[in-house]
C-alpha cells in the first residue's frame, strides 16, 4: 500500500534574528547575522562571547519551556485551519533537544531558585508530554536526542507517525538554550570560533553557540484535509548513518555522510542531478566543514547544486538546528530563492565550487537537500519537495 | 514480509560492570556508555555476519544523560574548567556513538528519552521499511544518587539489549 504524503502546514521559529518566520525569511533575504557579543559570556572562563541569543527573559528559569511554546504557537496559529479538523488524539508531538532545559541544573547546583515545572524539565520526555498537553495533542508523543542531528530524526518520527496511520498532524518542535553548560562544554573542547563562526571560511576555527525554538506542523497531505490549501513542501525522503569512526569528531572521508545522502536520495526515488539546493550543517569548524563538502563531491561529483548554510546567522542550536534549518529551507522554497552563508568571506580550498556568498532571488526550487551530523558519528539527511 | 525477531537479548547492571574486560578505552567512558556496551557486548551477537552498514543503533535513555551532565557540570570551577571528555558523554544518544566505533556499525540511528515503550516498535519499523535489516537495541536506565535527588526519582544503573533482525536469511 502506498504511504500518505506528509506535507508541512505551518512554521514557527524564535531564534538570534527575532521571534516569528518573518524576521527568520528577512534575515535569510538580506544573509545578516544574529551572532552578537554577549554580556553574560564574555569571560575568561569561556572561549568566545560571541552567541546567537533569542530574545527571551534572561532571569527565566524554563527557556526551553518558553521558546518551544512560542514557536509551537506561532507554527499552530499558522496551521489553524488545518489542525482544527484533526481530533485531539489524532495529533502527536516529536521533541528534539539535546540538553531540554538545563538551566535548572546550573541553578540548583548554584542554590538559586527554581521551580517545580523547570526542574521537571530537565528531563526531555516530561518537557514533550507537557508540551503536547499545553496543545491538546493527545496523540503519540516522542522525545527525540541524537545529538546535533536530532532535528531531522523528530521530522522523519513525525512524519512515520503519520505514515503509520497513528497520527493525522504532527507538531514537530526542537529546542535548545544558551546555557553556561553548553558554552563551557564547548569552551572544554576548544570548539568555539571567538571571532563569531564563519562556515565554509578560510579562516574558519569553531562553531558559535545558538538557541531557538522551532516548530513545524506536518499534516497527512493528498486528501480532504489540506484540499484547497497552499501547503506544497513535502517531506520526501530521509537517510541516517553513522561514521563509527570517533565520538567528537567527524569522519575524515565523508563517507558516513555521503551513505546517508544515498539513503535519502533512494527513499525520495531522486537522483542527484535533482536536487536543487543543498542546506548545508556548516558549523564553521575545520573538520566539520571539510568533510561536509568531501561527502558533497562524493555524491554529487563535478556537479554539485548549490550550497549555503545558516549557522553564521543562527549560530548551533543544537537540538533545534535540524527544525529550524529545515524551515530556511521552506521558506526558500515559497519564496524563490537560494539563501546565502552569512559571515562567509572568502571560501576554504576544498568547499563546492557553488557555495553561496550571497543569497540569490528568482530560482525556483524542487528538490531541497538539508544535512547535519552531529557527536557520536551521527549524521542525517531530508529531502524536501515542492509538488 | 519477513518475520521479524528478537535473537539476542541481555540485561546487565552496576554489578556487572567490574567484571568486563572490554578495553582500555572502556574505563574512560560514562557509566551510561560502559552498562551499554556491556549490554551489548553481553548479546554474544557475532557482527561479522552483516552487513554493517545494514545494522541500526536503536537506545531509549530513561533519564537521559542527566547522570553525566550532573558529573560535568560539578567540575566547572575545577582549575582549567571542566573535563572535554566528560562533556561529549552530556549528550543522551553518546552511548550509541561507542556502541558504533565498537562494532563498526555504521547504519541509522535513533534515541528517544523516556521508557523502552517506543524501543521494539520503532526498531521494527526501521527494519519493516527496509532502512536496515537488523537492529542494536539498549534501554539504559541511569540515575545515580545526586540526580535521583534532584529529578525525584529512584537511583538505578543497569541496561537491557536486544537484538532484532529478520527472520528469513539470518545468519546466527
Amino acid at each position: 500500500m502506498r504511504e500518505p504524503v506528509v506535507v508541512i502546514a505551518g512554521c514557527g521559529a524564535i531564534s538570534a534574528v527575532g521571534c516569528g518566520i518573518e524576521p527568520l525569511r528577512v534575515a535569510l533575504q538580506k544573509n545578516s547575522s544574529g551572532l552578537r557579543p554577549s554580556e553574560k559570556f564574555n569571560s575568561p572562563r569561556f572561549q568566545s562571547g560571541i552567541v546567537g541569543s533569542a530574545p527571551k527573559n534572561a532571569a527565566a528559569d524554563n527557556p526551553a519551556w518558553f521558546l518551544a511554546m512560542e514557536a509551537l504557537r506561532q507554527a499552530c496559529d499558522a496551521s489553524q485551519k488545518v489542525l482544527e479538523k484533526i481530533p485531539a488524539g489524532r495529533t502527536g508531538l516529536v521533541l528534539s533537544t539535546t540538553k531540554a532545559n538545563i538551566e535548572a541544573l546550573e541553578r540548583i547546583s548554584d542554590n538559586r531558585s527554581c521551580s517545580e515545572t523547570a526542574r521537571r524539565h530537565l528531563q526531555a520526555d516530561r518537557l514533550a508530554a507537557d508540551l503536547a498537553a499545553a496543545h491538546g495533542a493527545h496523540g503519540p508523543v516522542q522525545a527525540v536526542s541524537v545529538a546535533c542531528v536530532s532535528g531531522l530524526i523528530a521530522i522523519q518520527q513525525g512524519t512515520r507517525m503519520i505514515q503509520r496511520g497513528e497520527a493525522d498532524a504532527v507538531l514537530v518542535v526542537g529546542v535548545d538554550c544558551l546555557s553556561e553548560f553548553v558554552v563551557a562544554g564547548f569552551t572544554a573542547l576548544k570548539a568555539l570560533d571567538p571571532f563569531g563562526c564563519r562556515p565554509f571560511d578560510a579562516a574558519r576555527c569553531g562553531l558559535s553557540p545558538g538557541e531557538a525554538g522551532a516548530a513545524l506542523v506536518l499534516v497527512r497531505g493528498g486528501d480532504a484535509l489540506i484540499a484547497g490549501s497552499e501547503f506544497r513542501i513535502q517531506i520526501r525522503g530521509f537517510g541516517g548513518s553513522n561514521d563509527a569512526n570517533h565520538l567528537t569528531g567527524p569522519s575524515r572521508d565523508g563517507s558516513g555522510l555521503a551513505q546517508a545522502v544515498r539513503v535519502a536520495l533512494n527513499s525520495a526515488k531522486l537522483s542527484p542531478g535533482e536536487i536543487d539546493y543543498v542546506h548545508a550543517h556548516g558549523t564553521g569548524t575545520g573538520y566539520n566543514d571539510a568533510m561536509e563538502s568531501l561527502a558533497l563531491k562524493t555524491v554529487f561529483g563535478g556537479t554539485c547544486p548549490p550550497v549555503s548554510g545558516s549557522k553564521g546567522m543562527l549560530g548551533h542550536t543544537l537540538g533545534a538546528a535540524g527544525v529550524i534549518e529545515t524551515i530556511c529551507c521552506v521558506l526558500a522554497m515559497q519564496e524563490n530563492f537560494l539563501p546565502g552563508t552569512p559571515r562567509l568571506s572568502v571560501a576554504a580550498e576544498g568547499t563546492p565550487k557553488n557555495l553561496l556568498h550571497e543569497p540569490r532571488s528568482g530560482v525556483r526550487l524542487k528538490n531541497v537537500l538539508k544535512l547535519n551530523t552531529g557527536f557520536g558519528g551521527v549524521n542525517g539527511a531530508l529531502i524536501l519537495s515542492h509538488e | 514480509m519477513n518475520k521479524i525477531v528478537i535473537v539476542a537479548k541481555s540485561h546487565v547492571t552496576e554489578a556487572d560492570l567490574p567484571l568486563a574486560r572490554l578495553g582500555t578505552r572502556f574505563g574512560r567512558l560514562d557509566p551510561a556508555s560502559r552498562l551499554a556496551l556491556l549490554a551489548v557486548e553481553s548479546l554474544g551477537v557475532d557482527f561479522e555476519k552483516f552487513s554493517r552498514d545494514r545494522i541500526a543503533i536503536c537506545l531509549a535513555a530513561k533519564a537521559g544523560s542527566l547522570s553525566t551532565d550532573f558529573d560535568f557540570w560539578q567540575g566547572r570551577d575545577a582549575v582549567g574548567g571542566p573535563s572535554p571528555t566528560l562533556f561529549a558523554y552530556t549528550l543522551p544518544s553518546a552511548a550509541i556513538g561507542e556502541i558504533a566505533i565498537r562494532h563498526r556499525l555504521t547504519g541509522p540511528n535513533l534515541c528517544f528519552v523516556g521508557d523502552d515503550q517506543q524501543l521494539l516498535p520503532e526498531a521494527t519499523d526501521l527494519i519493516q521499511r527496509g532502512d536496515a535489516d537488523s537492529c542494536v537495541c539498549v534501554h539504559g536506565e541511569i540515575i545515580n544518587a545526586a540526580m535521583a535527588e534532584i529529578i525525584r526519582a529512584p537511583p538505578v544503573a543497569r541496561a537491557r539489549a536486544f537484538f532484532l533482525t529478520r527472520m528469513v536469511g539470518c545468519p546466527i
